[in-house]
Parts: C-alpha cells; sequence; structure tokens
C-alpha cells in the first residue's frame, strides 16, 4: 500500500515536470468544474430535456450575436415591473421601465405570464416614447384559459397604433425613434382574486438584437446553455469510449501473447479482418439503417478502436512473457488467468492509461462527425449536433460565427486536454517501457 | 520479397474483403430485400401502365407471374443464407442494385455508376492532400530532429496533439466562413464552375475548386506526419550506425537523408499509408462541407434521401479501397525494409 | 608525435549536474606504435576517443585542453576542414559495439563505397574494387559486398567495421573494444588480424579494452584510467614486467584471469566506480583504495614520472 502511495507521488512528480501535461490536466479540471456546476452555468434550466423543443425557446430572438460581439445593441432582456398598483379590486395597474440607448430597435417585445388567464379578462396598454408623448393601444379582450403571452410586434392593434405614427417604418423602428427611458404600463381588467395575485410576475421579453454569452441560433436556441450542455456528453463519449476500448484492446494483446499457439494465430486473423474494415463509413451506414443512439455510437466504436493498440500491447506482453518471473510462477502452477492479472495486467497500465488518455480526442471527434450528418442521439445535446444544425441552417453561408466557433472551439479544447495528459503520460511511460 | 509473396499476400487480402462483404450482407440483408421489393413492384406498376386492353383479372395475373419472375431472378424466393450468399456474390461483382433516388451525373439509376463517379474525385483530393501533407511532415520532422527541444519542434508537438482532436470539417466550415464568405477568394464549393471552362482553363478551374479543401485538410494533416517522422528519425539519430557515419567524415546531408530517412523509410511510408486509411476511414465526410463530389458526399446525399443501396455500394467501395490501402501498406514495408523476409 | 593530448577535459552539461567524464588527461602517440586505454567501466575511454575525432554530442563539450594530430590542433578546425581532411582519412574508428555501426538499410558495399567516393571523388567501380580489397584483407569473401548487415554473423560484422576503417589508408585507427562482443576464438583471430594489420600497413592504434589480458598481447604502452584521470602511463613492461606502482593498477590486474595460470580466487576491487557528478576529494581512487592515508582525501597526485616514460599518479609511490 505504502509502495503504491510512493509510486503515485513519484509519477506525480515526474508528471508535473512536463507543462504541456499540466495544461492538460488544467483544461481537464476546468471541464469536470463545468459539468458539475452545470446547473448554475445553464441559462435556461431545462437546456437538456428541451433542446430540441421548437417552443421552449420561443422567447429568444433568432441568430442574434453574443452580447459582447454587439455593442450599441440592445440585448435580449427581462423587464420586471417596477410598480404595480390597484385601483379597486379587479383593475391592476403594472409599469415598466426600459432604457433604450441603441442603434436598432430590439426585435420584439415580449408579455408573459405564465399562469392560465381567466376569462374575460382585458388588457390596454400604454407607452410613453421620451420627448414624444404616450400612445395607447386599445384595450382589448385576452384569450383564456392559456397562460399570457403577446409578442407585441406581431400584434395587429400594436401594428395599426405604429403605423399611425409613421407609416413607412416598420412597427418597432417607429417604436424606438427615441433614445432615452420608455415607460409601458398594463392595465388589467379581470375579476378573479387569484389573478391578481399572479399578475405581479408579468414580465416583458425584450427580443435583443444580441443575446447571452454566446448568441443564438436560428432556431432561438442560447448556445451558452447549448456549449454548457454538451460538456458532460463530450466527456462521457470520450471518457467511456476510451476506457472499454483499451481494456478490449489490453485484454486482447495479452491473451494472444499469453497463450500464443493457435489461440494467437486466430486471435490475430480477426484483428485482420477488424482493421480492414472502415470504421466510420460503417457507423455511417449502420446508424442510417438502425435507430441511432448514444450508446450504438459508443458500442460501435469499441468494438473497433481496440484494435489500434492491441499489436503493440502483444509485443510488450511477448517481451514480459520472456520474462523470468513468469516462468517461475509457472512452476509453483499457477493458473494462466492467475498470470496474465497478476503480472501482464499491472505492467501494461502506465501504458494503458496513456493510451485512453489519446483516444479520447478521436472518439469526441467521430461523435462530432457523425452528429454532423445528423446521425447522432436527438434526445441529447452534443457540440457535434450544434454543429450539425449550424450546417444545414447556412451559418456558414450567413456568417454566423458564434454558431459555428464556439462548439468547434469546445471540441479542440477538449480533445487538446486529454491529448496533453497523453502525451505527458507517455513521455514518463515509454522509457520505463524500453528498460522493461 | 518475392512475387510469391506478393502474390499470396494480395490473395490474403481479397478473402478479407469477401469476408468483410459477407458481413456487410449479414448486417444489412434485410433492409436492401426490403427495397429490392418496393423496387419490383413499382416496375412492375410501370410496366402495367403500358399494357392496354386488358381484363382486371388479367391485370392481377400479370402482376404474380411477373413478382414470380422478378423475385426469382433476384433470388428473393430462396432461403435466407443463400440470399446473403448472393447478396455476397453482387456486391463482390458491383451488382449494388439500383438506387432508389439518386441519380448520378448520366441519369444513370444504378448505385455502383453513382459511386465509381464519386470516386476519382476522392482520389484525386485526398491524394493531394497526402502527397503535399506527408511533404511537409517529411522535411520539417527531419528537420525537427536535428534540433529536438528547438521551438519549431516543441510548437510541432503541440500542434500535433492539438489536430488529433481537431475535426476537419470543422475547420472546413471555419475557412469556408473566412475565405468564401468574408473575403470571397475562394469558390463556395464544388468542383466546376458554371459554365464549364474548357482545355486548359478546366483543370485550373478544378484546381481552383480544389484549393481550399486541400489548404483545409493539409493545414491539419502535416503536424501529425512530422511529429511522427521526427519521433523515428530522433531515435535513429541515435544509433550507433549514425554515429559511425558520421565518423567517417560524411557529411550531415548524406547522414540524415541518407542513412537516418533510408533507414525509417519504412515506417515513414506506412505512415503515409495510415494517413490514407484515416483520410477514407474519418474525413471522407468532409467533402460534404465543400460539396466536393466524391465518396463522401455520396454518403450525405444518400443519408438526406434515405437511399440505403447507395450508402450500401458506397460502403463497399470505400472498404475496397481501404484494403487496398491495408495490403499495399504490407508490401510497401516488405520491399523497404531488407531484413523483412518474404514469407514472414 | 603523431597523436598529442594535453590536458583535455571533457563534460557533460546534464540536468543533474556536470559530469566530468575526462578530467585533463595529457597523452601521446608515435607513429606506428599501439597505446592501450584500459579502465573500468564509465571511466572515460570512449569519451577520449571521441573527442580526439572530434564528436562529442550534447550535452557533452570538449571543456578544455588541446588535441592535436599531425600537429595541427583539431579544435582550431572547422567542423567541415575536420570531415574533410581528419575523419576517416588521418583518424578511423572501430566503434564499441561494431554490431550496430552498420546502416541496417544499406547494403556493405554501399556504405563502404560512399565513404570512399566521398573522400576521394573516385568512379563508384574503382571504389568497389578498393572495398573489395579490404574486405579481403580481414579474410572476408568478395561477395559480402552485397549483403546486408543482418545476414552477416557478429564476427563478420566486426571484420567489415575493422575493413571500413581502413579503407582511406587512415593513420591512426581507435579501437573501442573491438572485440568484446565476440567468443574466444574470433576474439583471437580479430586480435590476429589487427596485429598483422598493423605491420602491413604501418598503422597506429589507441585500443581501449577493460581486459587486461588482451593489452598486454597488442600494446606498446599503456594508460590506466580511472574516473576521467590517468592514474598510470607506462610500457608495457612497466605495467606487466614488474609490479605496477599504482594501487588501483594492482588491484585491475589481480583481477584479470591470467592464460595457463591457475589462481584460487579472482581478485576483485571493492566498492563502486565513483560518481562522476561529485568525484571524491583528494585521489579519486582513496574511497577504494586499500594504501588511502590522510593526504590521499585532501590532495589531489599529480602524474609525476618516477622513471623513464613511467609515469603514477599517487602519493604512496612519492
Ligand atoms: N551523453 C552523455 N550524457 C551524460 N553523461 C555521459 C554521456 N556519455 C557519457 N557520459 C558519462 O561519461 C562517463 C564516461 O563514459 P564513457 O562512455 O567514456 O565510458 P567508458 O570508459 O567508455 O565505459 P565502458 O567501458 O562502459 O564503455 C560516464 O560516467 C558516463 O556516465
Ligand atoms: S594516492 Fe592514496 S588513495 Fe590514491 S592511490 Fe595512492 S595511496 Fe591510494
Ligand atoms: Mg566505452
Amino acid at each position: 500500500m505504502r509502495d503504491v502511495f510512493e509510486g503515485i507521488k513519484e509519477f506525480w512528480k515526474e508528471f508535473r515536470r512536463i507543462k504541456s501535461g499540466m495544461v492538460g490536466l488544467i483544461l481537464l479540471i476546468i471541464f469536470v468544474l463545468i459539468v458539475i456546476f452545470e446547473p448554475f452555468l445553464l441559462a435556461y434550466p431545462e437546456t437538456n430535456e428541451r433542446w430540441n423543443d421548437i417552443t421552449y425557446w420561443q422567447d429568444l430572438p433568432m441568430n442574434a450575436p453574443p452580447v459582447w460581439a454587439a455593442r450599441g445593441y440592445p440585448a435580449s432582456e427581462t423587464l420586471k415591473p417596477v410598480d404595480f398598483s390597484t385601483e379597486g379590486t379587479y383593475l391592476d395597474s403594472l409599469d415598466f421601465v426600459y432604457n433604450f440607448d441603441y442603434s436598432a430597435p430590439p426585435d420584439d417585445l415580449i408579455i408573459a405570464l405564465d399562469y392560465p388567464v381567466p376569462p374575460s379578462t382585458f388588457l390596454s396598454i400604454s407607452i410613453e416614447i421620451p420627448g414624444k408623448g404616450t400612445i395607447t393601444i386599445p384595450s382589448k379582450q385576452l384569450p383564456y384559459g392559456t397562460s399570457l403571452r403577446i409578442p407585441l410586434a406581431r400584434d395587429s392593434d400594436f401594428r395599426n397604433a405604429m403605423r399611425a405614427i409613421d407609416p413607412y417604418k416598420n412597427q418597432m423602428d417607429a417604436l424606438f425613434s427615441q433614445k432615452g427611458e420608455y415607460r409601458i404600463n398594463f392595465l388589467f381588467v379581470h375579476n378573479d382574486a387569484e389573478f391578481h395575485e399572479a399578475l405581479k410576475d408579468v414580465r416583458i421579453n425584450v427580443l435583443g438584437k444580441a443575446h447571452g454569452l454566446l448568441g443564438t441560433d436560428a432556431y432561438r436556441r442560447d448556445l451558452w446553455s447549448g456549449v454548457v450542455a454538451g460538456m458532460k456528453w463530450a466527456l462521457i463519449i470520450g471518457v467511456v469510449t476510451a476506457v472499454i476500448t483499451v481494456l478490449i484492446g489490453v485484454f486482447f494483446g495479452i491473451t494472444s501473447a499469453y497463450f500464443g499457439g493457435w489461440i494467437d494465430a486466430s486471435m490475430q486473423r480477426v484483428y485482420e479482418v477488424v482493421v480492414s474494415m472502415p470504421l466510420f463509413p460503417l457507423m455511417i451506414v449502420i446508424a442510417a439503417i438502425y435507430e441511432s443512439s448514444i450508446w450504438l455510437i459508443i458500442l460501435l466504436m469499441c468494438l473497433f478502436f481496440w484494435a489500434g493498440i492491441q499489436k503493440t500491447v502483444r509485443a510488450i506482453g511477448l517481451q514480459i512473457k520472456e520474462e523470468t518471473f513468469i516462468e517461475a510462477s509457472e512452476g509453483f502452477g499457477a493458473s494462466s488467468r492467475w498470470i496474465l492479472l497478476k503480472h501482464m495486467f499491472p505492467l501494461l497500465l502506465p501504458y494503458a492509461l496513456a493510451e485512453m488518455a489519446l483516444m479520447v480526442p478521436s472518439a469526441i471527434v467521430y461523435e462530432a462527425s457523425l452528429s454532423l450528418i445528423g446521425l447522432g442521439d436527438s434526445t441529447i445535446v452534443t457540440w457535434g449536433q450544434i454543429l450539425g444544425a449550424a450546417q444545414i441552417s447556412g451559418a456558414v453561408i450567413n456568417n454566423l460565427w458564434w454558431w459555428v466557433l464556439p462548439p468547434g472551439i469546445a471540441i479542440v479544447l477538449v480533445g487538446m486536454s486529454f491529448a496533453f495528459i497523453g502525451f505527458a503520460l507517455d513521455t514518463i511511460v515509454a522509457p520505463r517501457l524500453r528498460t522493461l | 520479397m518475392n512475387w510469391r509473396y506478393v502474390a499470396r499476400r494480395i490473395l490474403a487480402g481479397f478473402l478479407i474483403y469477401v469476408l468483410i462483404i459477407f458481413i456487410y450482407s449479414c448486417i444489412f440483408n434485410a433492409v436492401l430485400e426490403e427495397t429490392a421489393r418496393a423496387n419490383i413492384e413499382e416496375q412492375i406498376m410501370q410496366e402495367m401502365m403500358g399494357l392496354r386492353n386488358v381484363t382486371p383479372e388479367q391485370m392481377a395475373n400479370y402482376r404474380e407471374n411477373r413478382r414470380a419472375e422478378l423475385y426469382d431472378r433476384y433470388h428473393l424466393n430462396e432461403p435466407v443464407f443463400q440470399r446473403i450468399i448472393w447478396r455476397t456474390i453482387d456486391t463482390i461483382t458491383f451488382n449494388y442494385g439500383r438506387a432508389t433516388s439518386m441519380r448520378s451525373a448520366s441519369q444513370s439509376q444504378e448505385a455502383r455508376d453513382i459511386v465509381f463517379e464519386a470516386l476519382p474525385n476522392s482520389i484525386l483530393l485526398f491524394t493531394t492532400d497526402i502527397l503535399i501533407s506527408f511533404t511537409i511532415g517529411l522535411f520539417l520532422g527531419l528537420k525537427n530532429a536535428q534540433k529536438p527541444g528547438s521551438l519549431t519542434d516543441r510548437s510541432t508537438s503541440i500542434g500535433a496533439l492539438v489536430s488529433m482532436g481537431l475535426p476537419s470539417w470543422w475547420l472546413g466550415m471555419v475557412f469556408m466562413m473566412i475565405f468564401c464568405y468574408t473575403f470571397k477568394i475562394f469558390p463556395t464549393g464544388g468542383i466546376h464552375s458554371v459554365p464549364l471552362p474548357q482545355g486548359i482553363y478546366y483543370y485550373l478551374d478544378i484546381l481552383y475548386h480544389m484549393a481550399l479543401p486541400l489548404i483545409t485538410l493539409v493545414v491539419i494533416g502535416f503536424w501529425g506526419n512530422a511529429y511522427i517522422v521526427r519521433n523515428l528519425a530522433v531515435s535513429a539519430l541515435q544509433e550507433d550506425f549514425v554515429t559511425s557515419a558520421r565518423a567517417r567524415g560524411l557529411p550531415e546531408r548524406k547522414v540524415l537523408y541518407g542513412h537516418t530517412l533510408r533507414t525509417i523509410s519504412p515506417a515513414v511510408m506506412t505512415m503515409g499509408v495510415l494517413m490514407l486509411l484515416g483520410s477514407i476511414g474519418g474525413n471522407l465526410i468532409f467533402e460534404g462541407i465543400f460539396s466536393w463530389p466524391g465518396l463522401g458526399r455520396v454518403y450525405w446525399v444518400a443519408l438526406q434521401q434515405n437511399d440505403i443501396p447507395v450508402l450500401v455500394a458506397d460502403l463497399s467501395i470505400t472498404t475496397g479501397i481501404f484494403i487496398m490501402g491495408v495490403v499495399f501498406l504490407d508490401l510497401i514495408y516488405g520491399f523497404l525494409d531488407p531484413r523483412i523476409k518474404a514469407g514472414d | 608525435m603523431m597523436l598529442d593530448v594535453k590536458d583535455l577535459r571533457v563534460y557533460f552539461y546534464t540536468r543533474n549536474g556536470v559530469v566530468h567524464a575526462v578530467d585533463g588527461i595529457n597523452f601521446g602517440i608515435k607513429k606506428g606504435e599501439t597505446l592501450g586505454i584500459v579502465g573500468e567501466s564509465g571511466c572515460g575511454k570512449t569519451t577520449t576517443g571521441m573527442a580526439i575525432m572530434n564528436m562529442i554530442s550534447r550535452p557533452g563539450k570538449i571543456a578544455g585542453g588541446s588535441i592535436s594530430i599531425d600537429g595541427r590542433e583539431i579544435s582550431s578546425l572547422t567542423e567541415t576542414a575536420m570531415r574533410k581532411e581528419i575523419r576517416w582519412k588521418k583518424v578511423s574508428m572501430v566503434f564499441q559495439g561494431a554490431m550496430n555501426c552498420l546502416t541496417p538499410t544499406y547494403t556493405v558495399g554501399k556504405q563502404m563505397v560512399e565513404t570512399i567516393v566521398y573522400h576521394t571523388r573516385m568512379e563508384e567501380e574503382e571504389a568497389l574494387e578498393i572495398a573489395k580489397k579490404y574486405l579481403a584483407h580481414v579474410g572476408l569473401k568478395e561477395d559480402v559486398v552485397r549483403r546486408y548487415p543482418h545476414e552477416l554473423s557478429g564476427g563478420m560484422k566486426q571484420r567489415v567495421v575493422i575493413a571500413t576503417a581502413l579503407l582511406l589508408e587512415p593513420e591512426l585507427v581507435i579501437c573501442d573494444e573491438p572485440t568484446t562482443a565476440l567468443d574466444v576464438i574470433v576474439q583471437a583471430q580479430i586480435i590476429n588480424l589487427l596485429k598483422r594489420l598493423k605491420k602491413e600497413l604501418n598503422l597506429s592504434y589507441i585500443f581501449i579494452t577493460h581486459d587486461l589480458s588482451i593489452e598486454a598481447e597488442v600494446a606498446d604502452r599503456l594508460v590506466v584510467m580511472y574516473a576521467g584521470k590517468i592514474v598510470e602511463l607506462g610500457t608495457n613492461e612497466h605495467i606487466y614486467g614488474k609490479e605496477p606502482m599504482h594501487p588501483y593498477t594492482q588491484k585491475l590486474l589481480a583481477s584479470t584471469p591470467r592464460l595457463r595460470e591457475k589462481v584460487d580466487e579472482l581478485d576483485f576491487i571493492p566498492g563502486t566506480p565513483p560518481d562522476l557528478l561529485n568525484p571524491p576529494s583528494g585521489c579519486r581512487f582513496h574511497p577504494r583504495c586499500p594504501y588511502a592515508f590522510d593526504r590521499c582525501r585532501e590532495e589531489e597526485p599529480d602524474l609525476i614520472e618516477i622513471e623513464e616514460g613511467h609515469r603514477v599518479a599517487c602519493w604512496r609511490v612519492r
């Protein structure tokens, strides 16, 4: 036990000397933290479950660049009432303030409340345009039974009111012709005491020309949330595939090396057949014909990737076999399984670890490639799928860089961190293997 | 290296190909028969529309007879195992059946024509890429091996590690955004301009269309090569025979490009062919980004149109090329390394 | 003097510190003479040979002293001049572990011819004839030129390497343990071959080995090295004739089995060779020396001539 501890300490001392390895490790720690704190990082908590559900994203702008890249443009935001007053029981008035200081108007203002509207509820809206007076949109009856949702830009009464101000402009341009403080007042007339309570939560979603940390895509999805949600899947795909693959490869290699003879020969034939199949095209066809799922993709990668390492393992295994101590334990009648496990596996473990880390980038890229052509698992959010959506929606043609760059950079960074770690492990392990 | 060995290796490759096609046939037979039956029904329908002056009874009869006839021709009446064997034989002889919706440029409906038409384009793009990446990698790698630990050497290692996890198609998308849509330097995809230029311009036009895909592939590809060559050369340069060659007064040029390179050449060639296999294994779909009409794009289009026969045809051809690569790798190795004796 | 080495120092600047592999040695060789260098593993023999070829590679460096060949100081030569005029033309070397010194992917003929052609601008056919001539000299058949190294036995490879060393008729051949990996019979054959070639071609040798019984056969004079320093230098007479003067040489001789002589037990030198990163103070042999006294631990003994041509570095010998 003490030995193991000393060994790890020694290993860590060597590892720390390799700069790129440390960079990889630090990156990896950051990634793991992102996964752990995902609920706090997601701007939209149901991102994971409702990524492909358009209704979840309907209150977001379409193809909006990130806020930091579009200074001077209105960002998406949610306005809460600054004042809530009641004139009589069934007459509620709410005041909102919107500071407009941008060179272009927001795309829309959506009035929303997640509470079923009772029958015969009326709403009248008035908006005070700074320095220009107040416009009033005539009172109208709200559709009842559902939650409240009025996108102003698509509301005919509002459009008419705007046309009256400036018939040649589109309604939002007409409304936001002035910079300054816009005061918006809602007057609800209803006859439901509980609704009165709920009205405090009425909000205005401003559909900005810019949105969040990474903008939105053509389906109005918040890309920051998507990229954050994709992190765990990248790690799962990479790590699960790498671990299983390397275990298969190591066991295949040492079994083949240890038994030799016809077992070795036939195992090597199996290997030859496996390496002769082009994995990715095969995955395309299988995923196209049978229903794709993340576990099918991982399974297929595991069934093929091991071939990449078994040759080296077998060579090392043959070398270990020559070592006298295995012959010695054979003399004492140890069973072959015991020999394999007790002697060969621990010796190969460091090598296996290095190989695992080096395999992660490929696994992530394979999944992303399948997702790109629409064969991913549509029940989860992966970076490949975000890029696949970008590809079919013409993000490249429209220069929507905030859609194309972040998921790809994320893929590269995660791959890079594992590659760096694997490289460092390999640097430590390779000379040891040579002196085996 | 003798011809018996070459012949044996090629034969072994062919047998593996047959075996793999058999495995494919087992996996995909059910789906392919479904489309085959649908094709037959459609064919009969069309034939019947051409019939004149027949009673409904005759119609039904005709349908039954034709169906039996065609099922017979396509072996659909035989037991499953035999159907799979027939499928294997058909696939090996390039009889992939008819595409469900795709057409080749010459309007052929045969899956074979669609795939064969795409093949040369893929070969053109990927062999050019490999030649360039390989050459850059070779010289950069040897250069780095002379000064291990230098700035270029370390940057190359880092580049190689980063490129491991860098999807070529993503870089393609980024480059396209920059060089085709922001700065309009390169065409936005395809292989030809419209109208088709004539004479020498025809080839220049292809080159122009190939430039950006090629740059993308090379930018990703050469790091790994340089890194591998560098590692091979660094360990070769520590060998006694290198010290010995230097002691004989030979200039560094002869030591590096002669003794060292010649000795690592089997491994270097292996790397080259492995790179080709890597392209086939993972890079093919890259073509879709640039609408490059090769095997990889056929996968995209066949997927969109759910054209299973074309998909399977494409897969079979890809596999064939892949195996040819593996066999070529073995032969080259045996040819370059005098220590490998024929037969082992 | 054909070769004159003065106060040569070769240091390796490793990550863990500076290794003083060769630390101030002096010796010379006359034309036609064989100088033996003996010493335990790691004492700097190969390094000395490499320094003479000016082929110390990183992290090593010639840190001081001078080497002159035929009166030309090698540190004043450019790398090109060194390569064209000295290496192989004047001084060639049979490397330790000659087995691995042949390029595995070149035929024997190709590597020999390449060397001749580069240095003499001769036609390839002519060069091939010369290669064959020297192969014949070392007792190999002509068809060896077409073979690859892996197709030769160890002894044959060793002969090829020796033949290659002679191609340009150098004046000095440095033989670094040319027989260590070979069996006794082949060993004897190679030794006899080297002796014959020396007479026929009037060569000088530096003959490096840790086997004193071989040195007795081939060397005219002998250098005994310990931890990067020369501890004793003298003719064969001085070393083997009477009792050698330096305690280390005595121990070395006592631990060498002699032919036709039965010993009850071979002596061995207790302790381990010193760590060249931090060599012991004073006489470097003192931790293992049975005669060590106080002065040995504090002051380093110089190499003092105690009789004509016999120098010893030991306080006890004063
Ligand atoms: N490249 C190097 N880096 C660091 N130290 C080195 C290097 N080459 C040699 N040395 C050190 O220099 C010393 C002398 O080495 P050298 O090869 O000359 O010994 P040697 O006398 O030839 O030994 P042997 O009989 O084993 O061949 C050794 O202690 C060795 O550790
Ligand atoms: S100087 Fe002293 S320690 Fe060194 S060899 Fe002589 S007696 Fe021994
Ligand atoms: Mg040595």
